[in-house]
């Protein structure tokens, strides 16, 4: 039984060496996942940024579970894929006679033999992976520690048992499927030759698959303006209308591996021009073929893939975006308000290299701003900034806009850039309007919009306000003088900075009826119900860290899933690759034999094998492009830079999956 | 005009400690519009000198001049263009590739290198006439009988106009009416069209069909037999050589086969 076993595993030995491999792979991912839970210094350093020990290991363990999880539906996967492969010759054991139980234990043995050469590549890859890993995390994190190789044989014990478990579960499903084999033979050797064939209900549906897809996209992404009021035709309220486009989606995805692929290298096959070009011809059949037989391996992929580019995309969206507010909201090393002068003067003492002060009005102003074709009127807490002293922050804070103020003028400073939309001739829909100030009922008019707010958005109640500083001077508002300092880079003065961050200054502001009427001035108070509030002490150094620690963590875990399911989508075409060329290889040889040249062979093996691994990729990155982009309007993102930077490489990741595809079927053919 | 020589033609398979020779020190020719068939016993080497003929095989030594090439000079390009252009295959097992249509699988040697010749349509439209497939064009192979399958088979070898057609045992998986009208088909061509053709079968009612027969054993010359009368006696002179080249001298009854 076992040389039986040993045999066919032979006979099979590009099939069962790409299956070990990926299997091989994906525990060694697992390995290394499991040795990076067990590591407890690195676990601590985590827990010391991220203000909860728990955090980091919890996340860690539950992905852990998930990737095992996928690697288990992999695996069960592979199996259904290679052993649909194998039906034939299973068959032919059992017209000669074998014993079901006799086959049935050599699928056992193949099984098991399969599970202990992945587990062993998965080990040693693993071991070194662990180290790659503990590498790539620390440096994501920006932390500072040593890693060493992981061995950690509670793991290995734990993954061994598993898999071999796993593995032989898979060996006696097998062994229970060869007693089904007499029933299916007939439909089988029925299905094998079909022609290519295109009806007008496959026409139809083919054509509902673009349509949706289509329209799953403009759909979601609102893309134009009559897209809104067909999408409210349904009566849904706005989350059903999301999870209808989302069904939409991912029905017309099936419908369009199902059918419209399929019609469309149908009619390429018949296209005069193609049928004047061996290549072209032989690549649009195989490519009918291909799609039409595998639409439910490419559908079930191009979801995957979906679903990897777009977490990978958000995550590395959502890291610009923390980057990004981290800017805006402290960009100058310390911050505070006159509240927390004193603290920072006592606990810095010699350490602070340099120190500014810029005095704010803090006043109720109330204006109409136009914001997604609407006027807003708001009445709300400004603080007010000479001109001069905006000049003079500029020079700290380069990011800052240069601002035309003139007398009678303020430039706006917001945090909704919804307010910033040009018009005609790239004129500021908002400028010109005009804000009202009750305490003293003085009046100017808005020259400018910002979003970038001069010391950080952090040490602003609400909305900010630059003047000239004769405006300034007259306003009648409460005098908010607030301070910039910069420490020594030194270790203590890092540690001055940890130290800071760790004391909790909120300022509050009254905000009541009479604030509002400007009967009163807006002065501190207690946290109430009528209070604006906001941060009296910022230090940028560790937050920048908090957040690089926090999204970074995010990232590794998004890399991690995202190069799993890379892994698993790509070994699964290239297996069914591999097996479709040595399937064709009678073709190729007599193509050969009626004197196609070998490069025109190469030709067709490249044209039809980057055709199926193109068209999962290109339907999953539009729909991942959809999905990035619906995540950036809902979180003021950005799907430019890094998105792209993420999309490029797995990109180029499934197209060297695809090259090698491609260099095995001319070998294999 | 002789269009084939075949010069001490010796294949050797397997390793230095385990050789099997399929020919030894061959040697004949065919000359152009000649309808040649080649016999002997099973394992004679008939099939290995039609393969290297086609230059789908590599002799050990010795060489092959086909319309006055050496087949043993030409490089892998030299070699795909001369089986494109040279040569008409038809296969025992027919190798019709069964997601392309009856026209596709007849034109596709044409389109293997760009540009198609531009009178693709008449040449398919001329073979399809002369071997009886205009309403089987735009089927594909499983939809045809085994009889029209060959015929496709065959129309493919014959729509690059090449100066010599070889078919390893056409008739094999046909039964006797298909085989005899693929029979008929090859004569008419070899008479109307003037092809050279070179079949290797073991049957003698298939070889009745040529009008020389050469006789292999053991991979080298036997004997060759030359049709001077009619295809009865040609037949008859066919068994009575095949009893010799199997060691029977008794003449068997046989069959009429007009």
């Amino acid at each position: 039984m076992r040389h039986l076993a040993w045999t066919n595993l032979k006979r099979h030995r590009h099939s069962t060496l790409i299956g070990a491999v990926a299997a091989g792979v994906l525990i060694a991912l697992a390995y290394a996942v499991g040795a990076l839970i067990d590591m407890r210094p690195l676990m601590h350093a985590t827990g010391s940024v991220l203000e909860d020990s728990r955090l980091m290991p919890a996340v860690m363990t539950l992905a852990w579970i998930l990737l095992l999880i996928f690697i288990v539906a992999f695996l069960i996967y592979l199996n259904t894929l290679l052993l649909a492969r194998r039906t034939e010759e299973l068959d032919m054991y059992r017209l000669l006679g074998m014993p079901s139980s006799r086959l049935g234990g050599v699928l056992i043995w193949e099984a098991l033999m399969t599970g202990a050469a992945a587990l062993v590549i998965g080990l040693v890859g693993g071991v070194l992976l662990s180290k790659l890993l503990a590498m790539a995390l620390v440096r994501l994190m920006g932390f500072q520690t040593a890693i060493g190789i992981q061995w950690s044989l509670q793991i290995a014990g734990q993954l061994i048992g598993l898999f071999l478990l796993v593995y032989l579960i898979v060996g006696a499903v097998n062994a229970a499927f060869v007693r089904t084999l007499g029933h299916q033979r007939g439909r089988r050797a029925e299905a094998q030759h079909l022609p290519p064939r295109l009806s007008g209900w496959q026409v139809v549906l083919a054509c509902a698959g673009m349509l949706l897809v289509g329209w799953s996209a403009i759909g979601t992404g609102n893309y134009f303006a009559w897209v809104r009021p067909l999408r409210q035709l349904t009566g849904l309220p706005g989350w059903g209308q999301l999870g209808l486009l989302t069904f939409c989606g991912i029905l017309g995805t099936y419908l369009v591996f199902r059918q419209s692929l399929p019609a469309a290298a149908f009619l390429l096959a018949r296209w005069r021009v193609v049928r004047r070009h061996a290549k072209w011809l032989l690549a649009a059949n195989t490519l009918y073929q291909r799609w039409r037989r595998d639409h439910f391996a490419l559908w079930l992929i191009t979801l995957l893939s979906t679903l990897t580019i777009a977490v990978l995309g958000s995550a590395a969206m959502l890291l610009q975006l923390g980057q990004r507010e981290v800017e805006n909201s402290m960009p100058l090393p310390i911050t505070a308000s006159v509240s927390n002068d004193a603290l920072v003067e006592k606990k810095a003492a010699g350490l602070i290299t340099r120190q500014a002060k810029v005095t704010t009005k803090r006043m109720v102003g109330k204006t109409t701003l136009r914001r997604q074709g609407r006027d807003d009127t708001t009445t709300t807490l400004y603080q007010v900034m000479r001109l001069s002293d905006y000049q003079r922050i500029r020079q700290w804070q380069p990011n800052l806009p240069a601002l035309q103020v003139a007398p009678g003028q303020a430039a706006l400073v917001l945090s909704d850039p919804a307010f910033l939309r040009r018009g005609p001739a790239q004129r500021l829909v908002n400028a010109g309007r005009q804000i009202t100030f009750p305490a003293d009922g003085r009046t100017l008019a808005i020259s400018d919009l910002t979003t970038a707010f001069p010391l950080g958005s952090a040490i602003y109640f609400d909305r900010g306000l630059v003047v000239a500083d004769s405006d300034f001077e007259a306003m009648r508002g409460v005098n908010d003088p607030l301070a910039i300092y910069w420490l020594k880079e030194t270790a203590a003065g890092h540690r001055v900075e940890q130290q800071l961050d760790d004391q909790t200054q909120i300022d509050y502001v009254r905000y009541d009826q009479a604030v509002r009427k400007g009967s009163k001035l807006p002065t501190m108070t207690k946290d109430t119900d009528d209070s604006f509030s906001r941060s009296g002490l910022n230090v940028r150094r560790p937050m920048a860290r908090a957040v690089d620690t926090l999204f970074g963590f995010a990232v590794f875990i998004t890399l991690l899933m995202g190069g799993a399911v890379l892994v698993a989508t790509a070994c699964i075409l290239l297996l069914k690759q591999v097996t479709h060329a040595q399937g064709r290889a009678p073709v190729r040889r007599v193509l050969w034999q009626l004197g196609m040249p070998t490069s025109q062979l190469t030709g067709v093996a490249y044209v039809s094998t980057f055709g199926v691994y193109l068209a999962p990729l290109v339907f999953a990155s539009l729909n991942a492009f959809v999905i990035v982009h619906f995540i950036a309007s809902a979180t003021a993102g950005q799907t430019g830079g890094l998105v792209l930077v993420v999309w490029a490489i797995y990109s180029l990741v499934d197209l060297a999956f695809a090259w090698l595809a491609a260099q095995l079927t001319d070998r294999y053919g | 005009m002789r269009i084939v020589t075949v010069d001490h033609l010796t294949k050797i398979y397997g390793h230095r400690f385990n050789r099997i020779g399929a020919l030894n020190d061959l040697s004949f020719h065919i000359d152009a519009g000649e309808f040649v068939g080649i016999m002997g016993p099973s394992g004679a080497g008939k099939s290995t000198l039609l393969n290297i003929i086609a230059s789908i095989d590599t002799p050990t030594t010795g060489s092959v001049w086909v319309g006055g090439i050496d087949l043993t000079q030409l490089n892998d390009a030299a070699l795909a263009k001369y089986r494109r252009e040279q040569v008409g295959f038809i296969f025992q097992e027919l190798n019709l590739l069964s997601d392309l249509t009856v026209a596709s699988n007849i034109t596709l040697p044409l389109t293997f290198v760009p540009p198609a010749p531009s009178d693709i349509e008449a040449r398919l439209a001329h073979v399809a006439d002369l071997l009886d497939l205009t309403g089987l064009l735009a089927r594909y192979p499983t939809e045809l009988s085994l009889g029209q399958r060959q015929r496709v088979a065959a129309a493919r070898a014959l729509i690059t106009q090449p100066a010599l057609i070889l078919a390893d045992e056409p008739t094999g998986s046909l039964d006797s009416m298909a085989a005899t009208e693929l029979l008929s088909y090859l004569t008419k061509l070899n008479l109307e069209e003037d092809r050279t053709i070179m079949m290797v079968t073991h049957d003698a009612f298939t070889a009745s069909f040529c009008n020389r027969i050469i006789f292999i054993r053991d991979g080298a010359y036997f004997a060759e037999v030359t049709r001077s009368g009619s295809r009865q006696a040609f037949f008859d002179q066919i068994i009575d050589m095949e009893a010799t080249i199997n060691g029977g001298g008794k003449r068997r009854e046989t069959p009429r086969v007009d």
